[in-house]
C-alpha cells in the first residue's frame, strides 16, 4: 500500500548498477599498478610523460616532437646518432661519397633486423623514400626531401615524373644508393631524420590507411619495440633484441603511462615518482628550487623572432620602422626577467648558438658573430623620429602583434605589447588566436608584427636561412631581397663549408640588420629535472628529444 | 500507446535537432579561421593541394557538407585530421566510456553527499550546519570544478606523498588512468557542483514538502518522526531532485573538458579540446553530434523514467 | 442527520413578507481598510528588508560593485596613458602581498657589468687533478646584488679550466653555506660557467626572484681532455645573497620626484601581489570587477528582453505559431551548449562583443519558455478576468496585473541568471577564450593565479574568495528575491 512502484524502482537500480560496473570494467584496466621508482631502477625501466598522444607513428608522415621521440625508439635510419649526439652509422655500416659530392652509397648493416627478425634491405629504404614524395601518400614533410636535393624529387611532388624516377636506388639487398642535384654537405645528417627511416612493404600493403595506428603494423628496427599502446592513455616500448646494437642498450623498457598536458599536473606525477624526467616551466622551476631538484637544462633548439610584415602599404614595409623594432626590445631583460628559464639565451641572429660551424668542434656563431646593443629607446625613437617626419604623420599609427595562445605566448604578447607602445609611442593591439588560425592569418597577411618561432629540421644553418627567401612558404612577412636569394642560392649550391659559412653571415647580416626584416631575440632554454639516478638521458634539438636510448638506472654508480 | 506516441514524436523532434546541430557546427568549423591541413610548418602548395585531395577539401563547401551530412547519416563520423589513420567512431567507442564512467561515479558521489546534506540542511533549517551547507554548495556552484581539480590533486595526492611520506603504491596518484583509484580524484572534483546542485534542490523540497497538507495530516495523526522523515518526506521531496539526474550526467560530463586533462584521463573532453585547438573538422563535428545525441537520449529517457515513477506525471503525448 | 433535518424545516417553513426589514446602511468601520494598503511590490520589498541574508549579499554585491566602479579611479595615473592594471614591472615579478617594499632606484636602462679578467694570470698552466684543485677563496659580491643582477667576484685559480656557478634558495634565516658548497645535491642548479680560468666574475641576472633569498656557490672545474667531461670540484665557495628589489630612475620619480640613482623609495602598496609581468593583481582583480559586473547585468538582460518578446508572442499567438516557436526552443535546448559555446567563440574570436553573443546566444530560451507559460497563466488567472468583467481597460490589465505579477518571474530569473555569467567567463578564460589581452577579468585573474597556486598560495585564494564570496552573495539575494516575490512562503521563514 505504502509503496506502489517499488519493485518498479529496484529493477531500475539493478539495471544501472549493471551498467555501472560495465562501465568500470570497459575503461579501467582494473588493477594495472605501476612501478614503483625503486621497482623501475631494479628493473632498468624509465617512465616518461609525452604529455599527448603521438599524433602520427608513421615516419613518412610527420615530425611532431612527440611523435619523433617515440619514432627515435622505434626505427633507425642510415645514420644515427650516438650518446653525445654525433652523426655515426646506424641501420647501414658504411656510407662512401662520390668525388663531386652527389652520389652517396650506403652498405646495409648484415646483422640490421625488423623487430620481427627478418633482415633490414636496402629495399625497405628505397620504398621509405619513394613514399615520402609519393603525391599520393601526401606527406607533409616531402618538403625535406627537396632539401636533401635528392634527383627529381621536386618534380615527383609536383606530379611532372613517375615516383620511380626518384633518384634513390637499391642496387641490391644491401647496397642503396641515393643521388643529389647538387652536392649538400649535410646529408648524412639528414640521414638521422625519421622521414628517412626504412619502412616494410609488406606490412604498408597489408594495413593500407592503417599502417602505422596499430599495435601490429609498428614494425620497427630501431633499439625499441613497441609492445602497448592504448589510444590517449599509455604506451610502452620494451629492448628489442634483434636490435644489432642491442648490447649498448641499458634500459629494458620505455614507458609512458599517463599521459598528461597540464604542467602542474606533469610536475606533480613527477614529484610523486609517476615520471622520471619533468619539463619545467617558470613556475614549476620555482617550485622545484624550493623543492631542492637537481635542475638541468638544455636549448631545445628553437628560436623566437618577431617577424614584420614588409607587404607594401603595411607599416613596417619602412626599413626605419623595422630596425627600430630591433634594436628597441630589449633581450636580455625578456631573457633575465620574462622568460627565465635556464639555458635561455637572447638572439640576435637567426641562427642559432648551436648550429655547426665549417671546422669540426666550432660552431656557426663563432665564426659569423652577430650583436648590437638593443634596449636602447633614445636611438629607435629617433629612427621612428625620421620615419614620421619622411612620411609627414604626427604619430604613428597603431598596429597588431599577433601572437599564439598558450600561456607563454600570452604572457610574451603582453610584455612585448608594452615595449613597442613604448617604442613607436602608438596603441599596440595583440592578437592572440589559437595556433593554427594563427598561421592562417600570417599566410592571409593579416598582421604587422607576428611572435613566431621556428625549430630546426636538421643541424645546419640552412634550415634557418631558406626561411627568408622570397618564395619560401614559410616566408609570412614576405621579406623580398634578391640580394639575400643569391647568397642563400649560392650557399646551397657550395661544396665548400667555410665559403658557405661565409655567405650564409653575409645574408644574416642583410636580414637582421639592413633590412631588419626579423627581430630575432629568443633562443629558447628548457630547466628540466630527471628522477635521482637516471643518466644519460640525452636532449637534442634536432631529432627525437628527449632521447632515452642510452639511459641507465644508477650511472656510474652501478657499474662499480 | 500513449507513451509509445510520445516517444515517436520526440524521436522525431531528436532528428531535427541533429540535422540543426549538424548544420550549425559545420557552419561554425568552417568559419574557424585556418584548416585542418595547417600544421607547424607551412606545406609546400604541391603537397598541400595532395593534401586537400586526399581529403575532400578541395571540393566546393555545399558539396563537402552534403557529403559529410551522408557520412554522419549513416553513422560513418570520418577519419581524424590530428592523429592520422584515427576514426572519430573509434574515438568515441574508447574515450566515451571514460569519460561517461568518471561521469557516472560523480553523479551518483555527489546525488548521495547531496541528498545527506540537502537533508540535514532542511531539518536544522537556519542553524549552522544550514548555512555551512549552504556555503558548501554555493563555493562548489560559482568556482570552476578545475580550481578545486588543482586543489585536491596538490593536497590529496602530492602533498601526502612528498611530505607525509605515504607509500605511493598505495596512495592516490596526481594523475593517471587504468586503475580503480584513478577514479578518485577526477570525480571528486567533478562531483562538487552536483552536490551543490542537489542540496540547494533537496532542501528547498524538503522545505516545501514539509508546509504539504499530508505531512501536516501525518504529523496530526502522531506518524514517527522517523516514518514521516522517510516515508512522507524524503520520498516526495526526491521526486524532482531524480528528474535533473538525466541531463547532469551530461552536464558533469561537460566540466571534464579541463578536469581531463589536468589528471590526464583519456576521455572525450580531452579530444574535443585537442580537436578544437586543431581546427580537427572531423573530430569536432563528430563528437558535437554524437554529445547532442547523447543528451537528447538521457532527457528522453529520464522524461519516460519519471513518468513511470511519479504517477502524479502523465506523459502527454 | 441533523443537516437533513434543518433543511425540511426550512422547506417546509412559510415567509411572510412583513418578516424583512431593510437594514440600516453601514455606516464606519467595516469597509475601511484599518492597516496601511501593502501592494505586492511593497510586500516583496519589506519582506526583502526582513531578511537580513539579503540585506548582507545586496551589501556585498553593491560596494564590490562600487569598488569596480570607482576602484580604478584611485589608481595611481601613468604618464604613458596605460590604465594601471595593465602596467608591467619586470623588476617586481611574482611578489607576495604587500603594503609597500623599499625599493633601491636604478638606471632606466640596465647596466650589465663587463667580465673581469685578471691580467698576468696563467691561463696555460697544466691542468691540475681534480682533487688537486685548491678551495675557492675571496668570493664576493661586486657592487650592490639586486634582482637585476648579482656580479660575484672570486680569486682566480691557476690549472682550472673554468669556474661553474650555481643558485640554491636559501631554505633558512642562516644556512650553512659551506656545507651546501661542499654537497653537490644541495648547490642547486647550475646558472652559468666562466670557461676561462683567468675570469674572476660573473654576473646572474636570470630569473631573480624579488621574494627569495639565495645561496651562491662558484667551484672551479677541471675538464678531462679526451672526453670533455667536465669534473666539478667539492672545494667551491659558498656565499649568501638577498638581491635588493628595485625600481627605474623614471618610475621611482613618479614617487617621489626628488629620487636619484641610489636612494630608497617606498613603492606602491600590492594587496594581492604582483603576477609573472610584475603587474598588481588586485587592481586587475577591481578592473576585471568592471568587465564582469557589465557582463553579468548585459548578458541577462539582453537574454531576457529577447526571451520575453519571443515568450510572449508564442504565448499570446497560440496555436500554430506557438507550436513551431515552441519546438524551436526544444531544439536549442536540446543542443550541447556547452560544445558550441567554446565552437562559438572560437568562430568569432575574442573580445567582449563575441563574449556577449555567446553567452546570450543559449540563454534565452529559458527566459522564453518560463515567461509564455507566465502569459499563458496569468490571461486566464481568476483575478485577471475580474478585474476585466469590473470593466478594466486593457492598458490597466497589462500595467495593473500582468505585468507587475510577470516582474516578480523577471526578476528572480535575471538574477539567478547573473553569477552564472560570471562562472561562464572564468570557464572560457581557463579555455584561453573570453577577452582579448591585456584586459584583465577575474576569470583571466583566476586562470594565472590558478597556474601558480603552489609556489604563490595567496595570490590564488585572495581572488577566489573574493568570487566566492560575491557569487555566495548572488545567490543568496537571488534566493531571497524568489522568496519575497512568492507570497506561498508568507510566514514559513
Amino acid at each position: 500500500m505504502f509503496l506502489p512502484y517499488a519493485p518498479r524502482r529496484s529493477s531500475l537500480a539493478v539495471a544501472a548498477s549493471f551498467a555501472f560496473a560495465g562501465l568500470f570494467a570497459f575503461s579501467a584496466n582494473a588493477f594495472a599498478q605501476q612501478k614503483s621508482q625503486a621497482e623501475r631502477r631494479a628493473a632498468q625501466e624509465v617512465y616518461w610523460n609525452p604529455g599527448d598522444e603521438p599524433p602520427s607513428m608513421d615516419p613518412t608522415k610527420q615530425a611532431d616532437s612527440v611523435s619523433g621521440a617515440w619514432l627515435t625508439h622505434l626505427f633507425e635510419g642510415l645514420m644515427t646518432t650516438d650518446k653525445n649526439g654525433d652523426m655515426v652509422p646506424g641501420a647501414a655500416e658504411k656510407m662512401s661519397v662520390s668525388a663531386d659530392g652527389k652520389t652517396y652509397t650506403f652498405t646495409i648493416r648484415k646483422n640490421a633486423k625488423w623487430h620481427d627478425g627478418k633482415p633490414v634491405t636496402a629495399q625497405d629504404f628505397e620504398f621509405a623514400f619513394k613514399r615520402l614524395v609519393d603525391p599520393a601518400y601526401a606527406s607533409e614533410y616531402s618538403f625535406i626531401a627537396e632539401t636533401a636535393q635528392i634527383v627529381n624529387a621536386t618534380e615527383i611532388i609536383g606530379k611532372k615524373l613517375p615516383t620511380d624516377q626518384l633518384g634513390a636506388k637499391a642496387l641490391n639487398d644491401s647496397t642503396f644508393e641515393v643521388k643529389l642535384k647538387n652536392p649538400v654537405t649535410f646529408f648524412p645528417s639528414l640521414m638521422a631524420f625519421n622521414t628517412f627511416f626504412p619502412i616494410r612493404k609488406d606490412l604498408v600493403e597489408k594495413h593500407g590507411d592503417k599502417f602505422a595506428t596499430n599495435l601490429e603494423s609498428l614494425v620497427g628496427n630501431g633499439p625499441f619495440k613497441l609492445v602497448q599502446w592504448q589510444k590517449e592513455a599509455s604506451m610502452r616500448m620494451e629492448k628489442a633484441p634483434t636490435y644489432w646494437n642491442a648490447k649498448a642498450i641499458k634500459i629494458t623498457a620505455l614507458e609512458a603511462p599517463v599521459m598528461v598536458k597540464d604542467a602542474g599536473a606533469s610536475y606533480n606525477l613527477f614529484r610523486t615518482g609517476g615520471t622520471d624526467l619533468v619539463g619545467l616551466d617558470f613556475e614549476r622551476l620555482k617550485l622545484a628550487q624550493k623543492d631542492k631538484l637537481a635542475i638541468k637544462s638544455h636549448s631545445d633548439g628553437a628560436v623566437f623572432y618577431l617577424q614584420m610584415n614588409t607587404v607594401d602599404g603595411k607599416l613596417f614595409s619602412n626599413v626605419k620602422l623595422r630596425q627600430a623594432l630591433s634594436i628597441g626590445i630589449n633581450r636580455r631583460e625578456y631573457i633575465n626577467k620574462i622568460s627565465a628559464i635556464p639555458g635561455d639565451k637572447p638572439a640576435f641572429g637567426v641562427i642559432p648558438d648551436y648550429m655547426p660551424g665549417s671546422k669540426k668542434g666550432s660552431t656557426y656563431r663563432k665564426e659569423a658573430p652577430l650583436a648590437f646593443k638593443d634596449g636602447d629607446l633614445a636611438k629607435a625613437k629617433s629612427l621612428v623620429k625620421e620615419y614620421l617626419a619622411e612620411t609627414k604623420q604626427a604619430k604613428v599609427p597603431s598596429f597588431t602583434l599577433l601572437t599564439g595562445d598558450s600561456s607563454t605566448a600570452k604572457r610574451d604578447s603582453e610584455y612585448f605589447q608594452q615595449t613597442l607602445s613604448k617604442v613607436f609611442d602608438t596603441e599596440v593591439k595583440v592578437d592572440s588566436v589559437p595556433f593554427k588560425t594563427r598561421l592562417q592569418k600570417m599566410r592571409d597577411s593579416q598582421f604587422d608584427v607576428v611572435a613566431a618561432g621556428w625549430g630546426p629540421d636538421y643541424l645546419d644553418a640552412m634550415t634557418f636561412a631558406d626561411l627568408f627567401m622570397q618564395n619560401n612558404s614559410n616566408n609570412h612577412g614576405q621579406f623580398k631581397d634578391s640580394k639575400y636569394d643569391e647568397l642563400i642560392l649560392s650557399a646551397q649550391k657550395s661544396a665548400d663549408p667555410a665559403e658557405r659559412i661565409n655567405l650564409i653571415k653575409q645574408a644574416e647580416k642583410i636580414l637582421i640588420v639592413d633590412k631588419a626584416a626579423i627581430a630575432a631575440y629568443h633562443q629558447r632554454g628548457r630547466a628540466y629535472v630527471l628522477a635521482n639516478g637516471l643518466t644519460g638521458v640525452r636532449r637534442a634539438q634536432v631529432g627525437g628529444d628527449p632521447d632515452f636510448r642510452f639511459a641507465s638506472w644508477g650511472g656510474a654508480a652501478a657499474k662499480k | 500507446m500513449r507513451l509509445a506516441r510520445f516517444i515517436f514524436k520526440r524521436l522525431l523532434l531528436a532528428l531535427v535537432t541533429l540535422f540543426t546541430l549538424f548544420t550549425i557546427t559545420f557552419v561554425l568549423t568552417r568559419a574557424v579561421p585556418g584548416d585542418p591541413l595547417v600544421k607547424t610548418k607551412e606545406i609546400p602548395e604541391e603537397t598541400r593541394r595532395n593534401l586537400e585531395a586526399r581529403y575532400g577539401l578541395d571540393k566546393p563547401l555545399f558539396e563537402q557538407y552534403l557529403l559529410a551530412l551522408k557520412n554522419t547519416a549513416s553513422g560513418n563520423l570520418g577519419e581524424s585530421f590530428r592523429t592520422i589513420g584515427r576514426e572519430v567512431n573509434d574515438i568515441i567507442a574508447e574515450q566515451f566510456p571514460v569519460s561517461a564512467s568518471i561521469g557516472l561515479v560523480a553523479v551518483v558521489f555527489g546525488t548521495f553527499v547531496g541528498l545527506g546534506l540537502g537533508i540535514a540542511a532542511a531539518l536544522y533549517r537556519n542553524s549552522l550546519i544550514d548555512r555551512a551547507a549552504m556555503f558548501l554548495c554555493v563555493a562548489g556552484i560559482s568556482l570552476p570544478s578545475f580550481l578545486f581539480a588543482y586543489m585536491f590533486q596538490y593536497f590529496l595526492a602530492v602533498y601526502p606523498l612528498t611530505e607525509l611520506g605515504v607509500d605511493p603504491q598505495t596512495w592516490l596518484r596526481p594523475a593517471g588512468w587504468g586503475e580503480l583509484r584513478d577514479y578518485i580524484l577526477p570525480s571528486f572534483a567533478l562531483s562538487l557542483g552536483t552536490i551543490a546542485l542537489i542540496t540547494r534542490m533537496m532542501r528547498s523540497q524538503m522545505v516545501e514538502v514539509s508546509f504539504s497538507e499530508y505531512v501536516k495530516t501525518a504529523k496530526a495523526k502522531g506518524v514517527s518522526t522517523l516514518r514521516l522523515l522517510f516515508l512522507h518526506q524524503i520520498r516526495n521531496a526526491i521526486m524532482p531532485v531524480v528528474s535533473i539526474l538525466g541531463p547532469l550526467v551530461v552536464a558533469v560530463m561537460g566540466g571534464g573538458l579541463i578536469i581531463e586533462n589536468i589528471f590526464g584521463i583519456p576521455g572525450l573532453g580531452k579530444a574535443f579540446l585537442n580537436s578544437i585547438t586543431n581546427n580537427d573538422y572531423s573530430v569536432i563535428m563528430g563528437l558535437t553530434i554524437f554529445f547532442g545525441g547523447f543528451f537528447i537520449i538521457v532527457n528522453l529517457i529520464t522524461d519516460v523514467l519519471y513518468g513511470l515513477i511519479d504517477p502524479r506525471i502523465r506523459v502527454n503525448a | 442527520m441533523s443537516t437533513t433535518l434543518n433543511t425540511q424545516a426550512v422547506e417546509t417553513t412559510e415567509f411572510s413578507k412583513e418578516l424583512f426589514k431593510p437594514m440600516p446602511a453601514v455606516t464606519g468601520d467595516a469597509e475601511r481598510l484599518s492597516r496601511p494598503v501593502i501592494g505586492y511590490w511593497k510586500d516583496a520589498l519589506l519582506r526583502l528588508v526582513r531578511n537580513r541574508t539579503a540585506l548582507f549579499s545586496l551589501t556585498v554585491i553593491t560596494s564590490i560593485g562600487l569598488l569596480g566602479i570607482v576602484g580604478p579611479f584611485f589608481f595611481p595615473s601613468m604618464p604613458d596613458g596605460l590604465s594601471y592594471e595593465n602596467v608591467q614591472n619586470p623588476d617586481l615579478i611574482n611578489l607576495a602581498p604587500t603594503l609597500g617594499d623599499e625599493l633601491l632606484v636604478l638606471d632606466d636602462a640596465t647596466a650589465y657589468p663587463d667580465d673581469l679578467v685578471k691580467e698576468g694570470f696563467n691561463a696555460e698552466a697544466p691542468l691540475l687533478a681534480p682533487e688537486a684543485v685548491p678551495p675557492l677563496s675571496g668570493l664576493r659580491v661586486e657592487g650592490k646584488a639586486t634582482v637585476n643582477g648579482v656580479t660575484l667576484v672570486w680569486e682566480p685559480i691557476e690549472g682550472v679550466s673554468g669556474y661553474s656557478v650555481f643558485r640554491a634558495l636559501a631554505s633558512s634565516q642562516t644556512p650553512d653555506v659551506a656545507a651546501m658548497a661542499a654537497d653537490p645535491s644541495q648547490r642547486g642548479f647550475q646558472v652559468g660557467s666562466v670557461s676561462n680560468p683567468a675570469q674572476y666574475s660573473y654576473t646572474d641576472s636570470a630569473g631573480l626572484d624579488p621574494a627569495e633569498r639565495y645561496v651562491y656557490i662558484v667551484a672551479p672545474f677541471v675538464s678531462n681532455p679526451e672526453t670533455l667531461e667536465e669534473v666539478v670540484s667539492e672545494k667551491g665557495a659558498g656565499l649568501l645573497v638577498e638581491p635588493r628589489k628595485t625600481i627605474t630612475l623614471s618610475d621611482a620619480q613618479e614617487l617621489e620626484p626628488q629620487a636619484a640613482v641610489g636612494d630608497t623609495v617606498v613603492g606602491r602598496p600590492h594587496f594581492f601581489g604582483t603576477d609573472a609581468l610584475g603587474r598588481d593583481i588586485f587592481s586587475r582583480m577591481v578592473s576585471g570587477t568592471r568587465v564582469d559586473f557589465f557582463l553579468a547585468l548585459l548578458v541577462p538582460t539582453i537574454a531576457l528582453l529577447f526571451g520575453l518578446a519571443y515568450g510572449a508572442i508564442s504565448g499570446l499567438a497560440g496555436g500554430k505559431v506557438d507550436t513551431f516557436l515552441m519546438r524551436v526552443i526544444e531544439i536549442i535546448d536540446s543542443l550541447p551548449e556547452l560544445l558550441l559555446f567554446i565552437l562559438l567563440q572560437v568562430a568569432m574570436g575574442k573580445g567582449i562583443p563575441s563574449l556577449i553573443i555567446a553567452l546570450s546566444a543559449f540563454a534565452w530560451t529559458s527566459y522564453a519558455r518560463i515567461l509564455r507559460g507566465e502569459v499563458l497563466r496569468l490571461r486566464e488567472i481568476e483575478f485577471v478576468h475580474a478585474s476585466r468583467l469590473l470593466g478594466a481597460s486593457t492598458r490597466s490589465l497589462i500595467f495593473r496585473h500582468i505585468a507587475p505579477n510577470l516582474l516578480g518571474v523577471i526578476l528572480v530569473l535575471w538574477s539567478g541568471h547573473i553569477p552564472r555569467i560570471i562562472t561562464y567567463e572564468a570557464f572560457l578564460s581557463l579555455l584561453g577564450l573570453g577577452v582579448e589581452a591585456p584586459m584583465a577579468t577575474w576569470g583571466t585573474v583566476l586562470q594565472e593565479a590558478g597556474n601558480r597556486f603552489q609556489i604563490a598560495p595567496l595570490q590564488f585564494f585572495m581572488p577566489a574568495s573574493i568570487m566566492a564570496i560575491t557569487l555566495l552573495a548572488f545567490f543568496l539575494l537571488g534566493d531571497a528575491l524568489r522568496d519575497a516575490f512568492d507570497p506561498k512562503l508568507r510566514g514559513r521563514e
